[in-house]
């Protein structure tokens, strides 16, 4: 509208610069990506040097300055700290913060198509239904058949319950915050018993492996388990970054969107699709680990507004911070013992959970 | 407004309706013809290009419901409507939102968006697709132009960086109408769009829809419980009675008082404006 000479074009200048500071633009964007990427590198760097075995920070950058200019093996030869740091540290804080990222930007996603502030991959038994998906996938010795085999069984275990959350968000049309929730718990509920019947189907040592795995652990992965969720989060973050202006005009409401001209049917199958996809992905390398899709958005919200096309990415690296500090809290707090990286995330994310739910009554994103 | 402008029977018509019904629940027809639990049972109704054309009825009479059919926000289980002679599913989303705008009933918005990056929204229709990131793309001058005039038309340019999560009622209704008007409709679709705002903005908000409709030729269909204010904005009424059409036609022949009296079932006073002359409702 407005076209025509009906208004005078200084007037109309200066109603859209009076607007520009109030919007994401791509400077605001490409500031704040950068600044987070900088800050990502840094924390990464910082929680290399943390661990059993005190290697100093110049020496951590020294190691690895070496390893790039002459390739990984070469520096296997180069002594212990160049071993602990390339082989244990390295693989574990690269995992990490691929998962934090990961589930940051699932949380985001969810409580954009849900529109409910609370939502999050393990609260609403997404991840639970992957790790039903990796425990059948365990069982039936699909999992030896090849290391595709854990992700793709976890993928189909979370679409399966993303489908159950929104089958049951259809059938009451629009879901308040609370039922949404309560329908996670039950899912939960439903879900664990599965897996703790599935547990008591296997051998005492994979027994164990899948209980400890279910606290959520980052240790000890393969070069080829890394490599297949690496290649599963390119593909999952590509298509959610293609969906974010779209999912912006879903979290003002399904009929808002539509009649913007979102195809809304096949953008949310889209979504549910990829955001089973990153969960799949995430729970079948490092179990379940909650409240970072939660929490994580909260926070990058205050920080850079509710514009998906900047939350998303933000989400990613500060999610991916979040749990790489969280790790080494859990791995060097109670030294040489370790904590499930789970524990520490519940810890500090359970009470914040509370706190929006309680005092903020839930019903607002921040 | 003294003139009726009646849509001539060779005038461009902006949609067609023809006996177009709607159920929320599984479609029961019973053998005898009966449309028990429709919530519209084969409406038939032109809408004028260039005409603002009221709905109005008791609650639960369907006026919502046509909205979202002329908005092909639901679809129609019988009857057809067809938007410029088009059939309104031959139209894709994006096609269609270049055309026809949709307000919402007041609904909320739980995301802290700034003002000014909600009513951007409304130029996602007009966005340059392709490439690999092609949802992404960044709004344009001109984009960022029509949201500026849209907000300033709304009188919520001075509220740009707040929140639409925290401003009142009232402001965010006026901030969904301008995401509306930024989107360069030919036609606008409002669902009660004045019910939380007070007299002012009540005024002003119909004030601003009838010059873009004499400026432009834009085309509004506005659901109103406000009979009187209705009575004064609008070209025609449509008046719903049960998921029927009752009365179609220039105000001072639907805002009869028995008509009135018999779809609402409550007494009324109808006299005429002392300023303008349209009918008046009052209770006695």
């Amino acid at each position: 509208m407005m076209r025509g000479g009906a208004v005078p074009v200084e007037a109309e200048t200066r109603t859209a610069t009076e607007i520009a500071p109030s919007i994401l633009t791509s400077t605001r964007w490409l500031a704040t990506v950068s600044a987070l990427a900088v800050a990502s590198v840094a924390t990464v760097l910082v929680c290399l040097h943390f661990g059993a075995e005190r290697i100093g920070l110049a020496e951590v950058v020294a190691i690895l300055w070496r390893a790039v200019q002459e390739g990984r093996l070469a520096a296997e030869s180069a002594g212990s700290s160049a071993v602990i740091v390339l082989e244990v540290r390295v693989p574990r804080l690269v995992l990490g913060f691929l998962v934090g990222g990961c589930l940051a930007a699932v949380g985001v996603t969810l409580q954009a198509m849900l529109r409910n502030p609370l939502a999050d991959p393990y609260v609403l038994g997404v991840s639970g239904g992957a790790a039903v998906g990796a425990s059948l996938a365990i069982v039936t010795g699909l999992s030896a058949a090849g290391a595709v085999w854990l992700p793709v069984s976890a993928f189909a275990g979370s679409l399966l319950s993303l489908a159950l959350l929104y089958r049951i968000a259809a059938v009451y049309g629009h879901l308040s915050v609370h039922t949404l929730l309560l329908a996670g718990v039950i899912i939960n509920a439903l879900f664990s018993a599965l897996i703790m019947f599935l547990t008591s189907l296997m051998d005492p040592t994979h027994a164990f492996r899948v209980l400890s795995w279910m606290l959520g652990s980052l240790a000890a992965p393969d070069d080829l388990s890394l490599s297949v969720v690496a290649s599963f989060l390119a593909i999952g973050g590509l298509l959610l970054a293609r969906q974010a202006r779209a999912l912006n005009l879903l979290t003002v409401g399904e009929d808002s969107a539509r009649s913007l001209g979102v195809d809304v049917e096949r953008v949310k199958r889209t979504l549910l699709v990829t955001t089973a996809l990153l969960t799949g992905a995430v729970v079948s390398v490092s179990g379940l680990i909650g409240f970072v899709g939660m929490a994580v958005p909260h926070a990058a919200r205050m920080l850079c507004g509710a514009d998906n096309r900047l939350l998303l990415p933000a989400c990613a690296f500060s999610g991916g911070m979040f749990l790489v500090i969280a790790d080494t809290v859990a791995r060097t707090a109670l030294a040489p013992a370790e904590l499930p990286v789970g524990v520490m995330t519940a810890l500090v994310g359970a009470p914040f959970f509370l706190y929006l739910l309680v005092v903020r009554k839930g019903g607002r994103a921040l | 407004m003294t003139a009726v402008v009646q849509p001539q029977r060779d005038a461009a018509v902006a949609y067609r309706a023809e006996r177009v019904a709607f159920s929320y629940g599984p479609r029961r027809q019973s053998t005898e013809g009966g449309m028990e639990g429709w919530a519209l049972r084969g409406v038939s109704c032109d809408v004028g290009e260039g005409e603002i054309l009221g709905i109005i009825g008791p609650n639960g009479s369907g006026k919502s419901t046509l909205l979202k059919l002329l908005g092909a926000l639901l679809l129609p289980q019988q009857g057809t409507i067809r938007l410029q002679e088009r059939p309104l599913d031959s139209f894709s989303r994006q096609e269609l939102a270049r055309i026809v705008a949709y307000v919402p009933q007041q609904s909320s918005v739980i995301f802290p968006f700034t003002l000014a990056e909600f009513v951007l929204m409304g130029r996602f229709p007009h966005r340059r697709t392709g490439g690999v990131l092609g949802g992404f793309g960044w709004e344009t001058a001109e984009d960022l132009r029509a949201a500026g005039q849209a907000m300033e038309a709304m009188e919520i340019l001075h509220l740009a960086d707040r929140a639409i999560s925290d401003v009142s009622g009232g402001e965010r209704q006026r901030a969904f109408i301008a995401c509306a008007l930024a989107q360069a409709p030919r036609v606008l679709l409002l669902d009660e769009p004045t019910v939380f705002l007070d007299l002012r903005h009540q005024v002003d908000i119909c004030a601003i829809m009838r010059r873009l409709n004499r400026e432009q030729g834009l085309t509004v269909v506005w659901v109103s419980h406000d009979l009187n204010l209705a009575s004064q904005y609008c070209d025609r009424l449509l008046l719903l009675q049960d998921g029927a059409l009752a009365r179609l036609g220039a105000p001072s022949a639907v805002l009869q008082p028995e008509v009135i009296e018999s779809v609402y079932r409550c007494p009324v006073l109808v006299d005429r404006h002392p300023a303008s002359g349209v009918p008046r409702v009052t209770l006695p």
